[in-house]
C-alpha cells in the first residue's frame, strides 16, 4: 500500500477514535450521535437478521435495473441524437434543462405517477438519476468525435450500421465508463431517496425506519453500508475502466 | 446556390479494360456559397499512373480530392466526374487510426469496410515493409509519428486499391521524417501496378521525386496553369541534387510565381 494511502486511513481512524473517547467522556450526546462502536455492533446484529439480505437485494434491485435501463437509453439516444446536428440542436438543451432541476424535487411526483410504494417507482428514480448524466457525457463525447473518422468511414463507403458498430460504439464506450462513476451513486441516490419518500423494503426504508425510532446506532450503522456499496461499486468502475480502455496508455 | 449539375459516375473497374482512364474530370467547378474555389478543371488520370496536383495553400487541392472520392458535401459542385475505380482509399495529413485498435486491427479495418476477406500473408509482407514487425498488437498511442504514417499508409494500399487519394500525406512530419516516407511510398507503390495514385502536395520536390506527372493549379479559383512529366525518382536523396531534377524543379516554381503573381 502506498504511504499517501496509510496516512489517509489513519487520519481517518483518528476520527473515529476521538469521536469514540468523547461520547465516552460524555462530551457528545450519544444518544442523539451514536458512536462508532455502538455503528458496528448494530451493524453486525442487523446483518445478520433476515431482513438484511431483502433490503440489500431489494436496493441493489431498484438502482441496478434502474442504472442498465439508464445505459441503454442513455447510450442509445446519446448516439442516435449525437450524430445529427438537427436532433442534437432540438433535444439536448431539453435535456440539459432536466439536469438542473434538482432530483429531490421531482421524486414525489415520480412516486406517484410510476408504482407509489412499489419498487418499479425507486427504479424511475434510479433511471431518471443515472440516465441525464448517461445521456449528456455519451452525448457530448460523440459531438466531439473527430470528423477525419467520419470523412474515412465514408471514403469506403461504409453503412450507417457498420459507423455505429466501429466507430459510435466502441467510441461511446471511454463516455459510458466516465459517466458511469457519476451515475452508478446517482442511481443509488435515486433508488433510497425513493424509499425514503414511500417504502417499506430496502436500505433506505431501513435508514428511515431507524431514524424514527430515535437509534442513532442503526441509522450510522444502514449509513456506512450504503457508503461502502458505493465506494465498492466505483471502485469497481474504475478497474473495469483499467481493463476496457488500455489502449489509451502511452 | 441552384441544383449541382453532375455526373458522378463509379464502374466497377473490369471497365478499365475498354476506358483505360480511372479518373476523368471535365470542366469541374467548385463554390462554397459565394467562395469560388475550383474554376474549370479538366484532367485524367491512367491505370497505374501516379499524378501529383500541386498547388498553393487554400487553393482548392482538397475540394478537389474530396469530390474525386465522392465525400465533397458541402461544396456546390459542377461538371463531369468519371471515377472507374471498385476500391478507393484515402489518405489524410492527419491519420486516422481508431485509437482503441491495435496496428494489425487497424489495418483490417477497410476489409471490414469493403466486405472482403483479408489476405493475411500479404498484410505480414507490408508490415515488414513497413518495419512494424513485432508492433502488431501495440495500440497507436504508443507509436511514434512515423510509425502511424506508415499503418496509415499500409492499411491504405493493404487493398489493393484502384485508386489511392494522398491529400498532404506527409505535410505534418519533420523534414528528415518526410524523406524517409517518400522512399518508403516509392517502395510501396512499386508492388501495385493496377493502383492509379492522386498525390496533393504543396511541396514540390516530393511532386517530382513521387509522381510521373505533376499538375500545376493557380491559387483560388483553382486552375490548371501548367503540366509536366517527370519520371519518379528511385532514390529521392540522390535525385535532389541532379541537374535535370533541379530544372524541372524551377519550371514548376515558374508556373506557381506565375499563377499567383
Amino acid at each position: 500500500m502506498k504511504r499517501e494511502t496509510l496516512i489517509q486511513l489513519f487520519l481517518i481512524l483518528i476520527f473515529f477514535v476521538i469521536w469514540q473517547v468523547l461520547a465516552n467522556l460524555s462530551l457528545i450526546p450519544s444518544y442523539l450521535l451514536g458512536t462508532p462502536t455502538g455503528a458496528i455492533s448494530a451493524l453486525s446484529d442487523y446483518l445478520h437478521s433476515p431482513t438484511a439480505y431483502e433490503d440489500i437485494k431489494i436496493t441493489f434491485f431498484e438502482a441496478l435495473s434502474g442504472l442498465f435501463i439508464g445505459v441503454v437509453f442513455g447510450v442509445s439516444l446519446g448516439i442516435v441524437i449525437g450524430s445529427s446536428n438537427k436532433l442534437s440542436h432540438i433535444f439536448a438543451p431539453i435535456f440539459s434543462s432536466f439536469m438542473g432541476i434538482p432530483k429531490v424535487v421531482l421524486a414525489p411526483f415520480i412516486i406517484l405517477a410510476f408504482g407509489g410504494i412499489s419498487p418499479t417507482s425507486k427504479v424511475f428514480l434510479a433511471f431518471y438519476g443515472s440516465f441525464l448524466i448517461i445521456f449528456h457525457t455519451v452525448h457530448s463525447g460523440i459531438r466531439a468525435i473527430d470528423n477525419k473518422y467520419l470523412v474515412f468511414f465514408e471514403g469506403y463507403k461504409a453503412s450507417k450500421a457498420k459507423i455505429l458498430r466501429k466507430l459510435y460504439l466502441p467510441y461511446s464506450l471511454v463516455w459510458l465508463i466516465q459517466s458511469l462513476k457519476l451515475a452508478l451513486p446517482m442511481a443509488f441516490a435515486g433508488a433510497m431517496v425513493g424509499e425514503f419518500l414511500a417504502s417499506v423494503k430496502g436500505l433506505g426504508a431501513r435508514l428511515v425506519y431507524y431514524e424514527s425510532l430515535f437509534y442513532p446506532d442503526g441509522v450510522l450503522a444502514i449509513t456506512f453500508l450504503i457508503v461502502a456499496t458505493i465506494i465498492g461499486s466505483v471502485t469497481f468502475i474504475q478497474v473495469v475502466e483499467k481493463g476496457v480502455l488500455r489502449w489509451r496508455e502511452t | 446556390m441552384g441544383l449541382p449539375l453532375i455526373k458522378f459516375v463509379i464502374r466497377p473497374s473490369l471497365e478499365s479494360e475498354i476506358n483505360p482512364l480511372r479518373v476523368r474530370i471535365k470542366d469541374l467547378k467548385a463554390r462554397y456559397g459565394d467562395l469560388e474555389v475550383i474554376d474549370n478543371v479538366s484532367l485524367s488520370a491512367k491505370t497505374d499512373e501516379i499524378v501529383s496536383i500541386i498547388g498553393p495553400s487554400g487553393c482548392g487541392k482538397s475540394t478537389l480530392l474530396n469530390t474525386i472520392a465522392g465525400i465533397q458535401k458541402n461544396a456546390d459542385i459542377e461538371g463531369e466526374i468519371e471515377v472507374n475505380a471498385e476500391r478507393v482509399s484515402y489518405v489524410f495529413q492527419e491519420d486516422t487510426l481508431l485509437p482503441w485498435r491495435t496496428v494489425f486491427s487497424n489495418i483490417l479495418l477497410p476489409y471490414e469496410l469493403l466486405d472482403i476477406k483479408p489476405d493475411v500473408k500479404r498484410l505480414k509482407e507490408l508490415i515488414k515493409i513497413a518495419g512494424l514487425k513485432g508492433f502488431e498488437n501495440y495500440y497507436p498511442s504508443r507509436l511514434s509519428g512515423g510509425m502511424r504514417r506508415r499503418v496509415d499508409l499500409i492499411r491504405a494500399v493493404a487493398i489493393n486499391p484502384n485508386l489511392l487519394l494522398l491529400d498532404e500525406p506527409f505535410g505534418a512530419l519533420d523534414a528528415y521524417t518526410r524523406i524517409k516516407m517518400q522512399i518508403f511510398l516509392y517502395k510501396l507503390r512499386k508492388g501495385f501496378e493496377d493502383t492509379t495514385t492522386i498525390l496533393v502536395t504543396h511541396d514540390v520536390e516530393e511532386a517530382l521525386v513521387l509522381s510521373k506527372r505533376v499538375i500545376v493549379l493557380s491559387s483560388r479559383p483553382a486552375r490548371i496553369v501548367g503540366e509536366l512529366k517527370s519520371d519518379g525518382y528511385e532514390n529521392p536523396v540522390e535525385a535532389r541534387s541532379t541537374e535535370e531534377f533541379i530544372e524541372k524543379k524551377k519550371k514548376i516554381l515558374e508556373m506557381l510565381y506565375g499563377g499567383i503573381r
